[in-house]
């Protein structure tokens, strides 16, 4: 064995080392070829290494090293309040860097640990992949897992889960288990996703499609977004089409094209859907607007109604002093006091006191105490309570087709 | 943070005392419960000593818990902590939403002087453009204590979010 001793701010040659290298502080290495180390490569403070190196372990200290070739670590790579600069291809088993590690060219890895920045302008083939501050990538990453405690931007992904406290910038790709993002999120490419969490903000940019989707504050989605569940705490917005099984908004909800599920829509103030709605269940508390909304269940808003080809479901509910523009089409449509509407129809149609509508087309109508109808279409019954007035009732053996 | 940086031309807000928390935090969370101080002062961008003022602080109010390893401490967030996380990036969703909103016409804000960077209203940009093209290295760290480095760091379960 002959260990290699390089001092303190000198310049050497270096081949084959039968042992271990030490470097000491602003030193230049240069290489004979590429430098084989047998031992371990031991740094202090700033070093150059001008070529390629290889070693069985890398053991550094404060400073920053820099390996301007590519750097091969059978072993370990540590590096002690310090930071590691490799600027051609960089293998090891495992590395924990402290401050900073910058890769220029792409990185193999199992497990790689930095206390503070990674910043890679290649491609990180990696199985974890654990950043405490800041994690940039511009090449592909592909990991089981990535997680950083500030901000990371990657150009393209294939994980299987990403854990980020802070922001989250991602090109496109794939994350196939788990998205969680404590603050805020952005893709710019197509993305595809198992869970998806985000306490704050999220954005995507192109098209999205997920599984679960659960966002704290505020989703934007410029094109289309599937999903099994969304669920938004604020403002939830897709400029294309949504298509999924339910949907849970706190909020305000807009949809720039058709949103179709297989199970609930609901939302605590505003939904606004550009096209059709196609559902289950509809639950609004404040105004819900769509071209037309078909739901195989019931249907309960709040607020006010607005559609143009209208709204059809199996039981339809307007609160207390709610409005309704479009016709409401159902098996049970049931108004509660002082809601005024356009146009019902339906199989059993009951209009709460002081209720408005200007027709109503209905197999039994019950109108109760100063319910006001233009126009009554009935086959079976119509009874009026006290004050309820019809100005033209009208018994037909079967009721006219009914829109939608 | 991420809760962004705040500085003379980086167009974002300053960040307050939550912010800090926040980053701080956030970066605990990453060692799974055995985070060293001066793992959290590079991933937070923050020196040492004024880190370890303001860890006290969350330890006080029960938002972090430390244990010693090894003769030094390393630190862990707790579920207190979680929950404020939880809040913060909420909140921090809702404001943001808030202020698009105030100001739906506005793209660009601030000066917008040659070479200066502009301020958008775009919360992503806002928060992540300034920041990510230039990275800014933690701040140097008082000397350290050389000799054999104790093995602090734990891998365990996490309470999820």
């Amino acid at each position: 064995m002959s260990d290699a001793h390089v001092p303190r701010g000198s310049r050497v040659k270096l081949g084959v080392v039968e042992g271990d290298l030490r470097a000491e502080r602003d030193s230049t290495i240069d290489a004979d070829g590429t430098i084989r180390v047998t031992g371990t490569a031991r740094f202090q403070g700033n070093v150059e290494v001008l070529g390629d190196l290889e070693c069985n372990a890398w053991d550094s200290e404060d400073g920053r090293v820099r390996v301007r070739g590519s750097l091969t670590v059978a072993d370990s790579v540590r590096t002690d309040s310090g930071e590691l600069e490799v600027g051609g291809l960089f293998r090891a088993r495992s590395v924990d860097v402290d401050r900073k590690l910058t890769l220029l060219g792409p990185a193999v890895t199992e497990d790689l640990e930095v206390g503070g920045i990674l910043d890679g302008r290649s491609t990180l083939t990696a199985t974890t992949v654990s950043v405490g501050g800041r994690l940039r990538l511009a090449g592909k990453i592909e990991a089981r897992s990535v997680e950083a405690g500030g901000a990371v931007e990657l150009a393209d992904v294939s994980l299987d889960d990403l854990e980020v406290g802070g922001l989250v910038r991602i090109g496109g790709g794939e994350v196939r288990h788990k998205i969680d993002v404590g603050g805020k999120f952005r893709s710019d490419g197509p993305l595809t996703f198992g869970d998806f969490e985000v306490g704050g903000f999220a954005e995507f940019r192109d098209i999205g499609s997920g599984k679960s989707i659960d966002i704290g504050g505020v989703m934007t989605a410029a094109k289309d977004l599937t999903f099994d569940v969304l669920e938004v705490g604020g403002i939830g917005d897709i400029r294309g089409n949504g298509k999924g099984r339910d949907v849970h908004i706190g909020g305000r909800f807009s949809v720039g094209g058709s949103l179709q599920l297989t199970g609930a829509l609901q939302v605590g103030g505003k939904a606004s859907v550009q096209g059709s709605v196609q559902g289950e269940s509809l639950e609004i508390g404040g105004k819900f607007e769509a071209e037309r909304a078909v739901l195989s269940g019931k249907a309960e808003i709040g607020g006010v109604v607005a559609t143009r080809a209208g709204l059809k479901a199996a039981t339809i509910r307007l609160a207390h002093r709610s409005r309704a523009s479009g016709p409401l089409i159902g098996g049970r449509v049931e108004l509660e006091r002082r809601a005024k509407v356009e146009d019902i129809y339906g199989d059993v149609i009951e209009l709460d006191r002081e209720c408005e509508a200007r027709k109503v087309v209905g197999g039994a109508v019950h109108l109760r105490e100063g319910a006001v109808v233009d126009e009554v279409v009935y086959t079976r019954t119509l009874s009026l309570e006290k004050g309820a007035r019809v100005r033209n009732p009208q018994q037909v053996a079967a009721l006219p087709p009914f829109p939608l | 943070m991420t809760p962004e940086r705040s500085g003379p031309d980086s167009g974002a807000r300053r960040r307050e005392a939550t912010d800090l928390y926040a980053t701080v935090l956030e970066v605990v969370k990453r060692y799974h419960g055995g985070a060293r101080i001066t793992r959290v002062s590079y991933g937070a961008g923050m020196p040492v000593d004024r880190l370890r003022i303001l860890m006290d602080r969350l330890l006080s109010l029960g938002l972090l818990e430390s244990e010693e390893v090894d003769g030094r401490p390393v630190f862990d967030v707790t579920a207190r902590g979680q929950e404020f996380l939880d809040t913060y990036w909420k909140m921090n969703g809702y404001l943001t939403t808030l202020e698009l909103y105030d100001h739906p016409g506005e793209r660009v804000s601030g000066s917008s002087k040659r070479g200066e960077t502009p301020r958008r209203t775009d919360p992503i940009a806002r928060n992540v453009e300034p920041a990510l093209p230039a990275l800014r290295d933690p701040p140097p760290l008082p000397a350290m204590a050389t000799g054999p480095k104790p093995e602090t760091r734990r891998r365990r379960n996490r309470s999820g979010r």
